[in-house]
């Protein structure tokens, strides 16, 4: 009995590492994602700047400690292909995002039954809490 | 926690100011005076206005699903928490909006003077007497690494978007913040309630073989009651159609006496007059039983109906004693008017008795009556109205009933259409026949068929089988029963050649005493020549 009761004490731990695991990971996923939508906003607004502005102004791009003169459309073409790649990273992100959750709540399913059961075998005449 | 619940952030961007030819030296506008700060870097500001990992948990779709004092105060707690985070928020951006409008004064001013004296810092504690110039000229960072150089104009409208997109994000902000209020209110009005009242909580505990258990006799009472139903709409259904006997010999009697009178009637050869338009329609009778005629009258006079429809004398006539009120209905934007000597106030009149008598012989109408006590009383329903419609041309008639006296001469003056083949009389031919010279369509009669004749005072059709279709559509208000085929006539009777209905023999009286010598004056049809032709010609036609 106690030998038994030991496994599902490691068992238990198992899956609640797993969990943790998982959560962590998801918590990463998503601050990712934060990060990822900030960005696309920002782009979005250059993009929008840059549609107002004349042909022939002055555009630059700061590149490391060098300010690197750019046409405008230059500009506008490499903002939409930043804003394209990131909108294809954030759909990607989101797709990873929700297989994660699923996995984490399956995990906390089955972490839930090995609870009950545990709270079984701790004394099956006392009933639920 | 999923990413969608964030409001996403925004950099707030600054603009960078080139104010001397020397090229290392940028001066940047953060916060604070644009002559002091001497870093390169752009310091942008992050705005997180969303609530990543702190945001309040909406309360679940319905209801709380613990209502206990402790887990409210806990989702209050947490509702006040995310409300401090917005209105930080909100604080932040009113901050950064106040500068901006500073910002936005700044650049409106700058460019008034070519330049300016100022006192340049040169390093962390150095400063040194310089000059301002370029003062248009405005390097703008647009984000993500991205710089224009424009003149402050263009610069004050790049300003003036940030704002706006700084109020978008201010409004986002309140409603959240309204939001949330209106959560907490609730989760306290909840916490209020369970302290307060001291409320129990409901709980039903699943338990698998209850539910079965209940789930079994719920089927077993709900069988059953389906059973009582079907058994009382039996019972519902036996008794209507006890009802429904009764009525419907009611009718054959009704049935019975009109072809009494009928019968009677045609021994006495009364004028035969066309037979009206009707405006009343009803359902055909039901077929004959055996006539048995006065005896069963007399005994199935105690039937219920209040006013009854027929009751016996030593004559042969029906009345009624019914008066009729007719109230015409109020045609939209049209006054429509009954003919007076159309509506029949009193059946015992010679005059209406034709037209009330041929209505009968074809249709037995009685109303009837199911009251909620589940009995059946039958009454006559309404009096046959006749209706007489006149055109435009025509003068309307009064539609009180009282004046029926005056009104009589105007309608014997005016040309009423009583058939579709008046129509012809009254209007003229139709246009086409009338305009073009084209031949008459071919007439629709099979050729081995003698012509129809309509003869209200006959019986049955006589030489033809009733289930045939007949040339003279249903729609027309002409009874089929009606139609009789009078052979004898139908050598010597010829057929008016009216557009319409091609072969129809109106019975005048005219053409039935006259045969023979009317024959020769007037026209035979093409039908009727080919029917004359040889057998062979008529074969054709599908029976």
């Amino acid at each position: 009995m106690a030998a038994k009761s030991e496994e599902f004490q490691k068992k238990f731990q198992t899956e609640a590492e797993k969990y943790a695991g998982l959560n962590k990971k998801l918590n990463k996923l998503v601050t990712q994602s934060q990060t990822l939508e900030t960005q696309l906003n920002e782009n979005q607004m250059v993009k929008d700047e840059l549609d107002i502005t004349r042909d022939d102004a002055r555009v630059f791009k700061l590149v490391g400690p060098v300010m690197v003169p750019q046409t405008v459309d230059d500009a506008k073409t490499n903002v939409n292909r930043r804003i394209d790649f990131i909108k294809a990273e954030l759909k990607r992100n989101s797709d990873v995002v929700e297989s994660v959750t699923k996995d984490v709540t399956a995990q906390r399913d089955i972490l839930s039954a090995l609870e009950m059961q545990a709270r079984q075998m701790a004394g099956p005449g006392v009933g639920p809490s | 926690m999923s990413p969608g619940k964030f409001l996403h952030l925004k950099k707030c961007f600054y603009v960078l100011w080139k104010t001397w030819d020397l090229p290392l030296i940028k001066i940047i506008h953060p916060f604070t005076n644009p002559l002091i700060s001497s870093n390169y870097i752009s310091a942008g500001c992050w705005l997180g206005i969303g609530m990543t990992s702190s945001s309040p948990p909406p309360p679940p779709a319905g209801i709380l699903y613990r209502v206990d004092g402790e887990s409210l105060n806990t989702l209050i707690e947490k509702y006040e928490q995310s409300l401090s985070t917005n209105s930080t928020e909100q604080e932040r951006l009113d901050k950064l909006r106040q500068e901006y409008v500073t910002l936005k004064t700044r650049l409106t001013t700058l460019p008034l003077q070519l330049d300016y004296n100022a006192l340049v810092p040169l390093g962390r504690r150095a400063l040194c007497p310089g000059k301002i110039i370029h003062t248009n000229e405005i390097m703008c960072l647009l984000g993500d690494n991205w710089f224009v150089e424009c003149s402050s104009a263009k610069a004050i409208e790049i300003v003036n978007h940030r704002v706006t997109k700084l109020d978008e994000q201010h409004e986002s902000l309140r409603k959240e913040r309204e939001l949330i209020n209106n959560w907490k209110q609730e989760a306290e009005r909840q916490l209020v309630e369970t302290i307060g009242e001291g409320t129990v909580e409901i709980r039903e505990d699943y338990d698998e073989q209850h539910e079965r258990h209940w789930r079994e006799q719920h089927r077993e009472s709900v069988r059953r009651y389906h059973q009582q139903q079907a058994k009382r709409r039996v019972e519902a259904r036996q008794e209507k159609s006890q009802v429904e006997d009764e009525l419907w010999s009611r009718l054959d009697e009704l049935e019975l006496q009109e072809d009494l009178v009928a019968y009677l009637e045609e021994e006495q050869e009364e004028e035969i007059v066309e037979k009206p338009v009707t405006a009343v329609r009803h359902a055909p009778k039901e077929s004959n039983a055996a006539p048995t005629f006065k005896k069963d009258i007399e005994d199935k006079h105690n039937t219920p109906p209040p006013t009854s429809l027929s009751s016996t004398k030593t004559e042969t006539r029906i009345e009624t004693t019914t008066e009729v009120k007719v109230k015409a209905p109020p045609a939209r934007g049209k006054r429509v008017k009954f003919s007076a000597d159309n509506i029949i106030h009193d059946i015992s009149d010679d005059q209406n008795y034709e037209k009330q008598e041929s209505y009968n012989q074809e249709r037995s109408s009685v109303a009837l009556n199911f009251t909620d006590d589940g009995t059946v009383s039958s009454y006559p329903c309404f009096d046959p109205i006749f209706i007489r419609f006149h055109h435009s041309a025509l003068t309307y008639v009064d539609g009180d009933e009282n004046d029926a006296s005056g009104t009589e001469e105007e309608d014997q003056k005016s040309q009423i259409v009583s058939s579709p083949g008046d129509i012809v009389k009254v209007f003229g031919p139709t246009s086409i026949s009338a305009i073009s010279n084209k031949p008459l369509p071919k007439s629709i009669l099979k050729p081995y068929a003698p012509p129809l004749v309509l003869d209200k005072r006959s019986k049955k059709p006589q030489g033809r089988d009733t289930k045939k279709p007949s040339p003279i559509s249903e729609d027309d208000d002409i009874d089929i029963d009606s139609i009789t085929i009078n052979e004898s006539a139908v050598s010597k009777v010829v057929t008016e050649r009216v557009p319409i209905f091609t072969n129809l023999q109106l019975n005048t009286p005219s053409t039935l005493n006259n045969d023979s010598e009317t024959n020769a004056s007037k026209p035979v049809s093409l039908f009727k020549m080919r029917r004359q032709q040889p057998p062979e010609v008529a074969v054709s036609s599908p029976d």
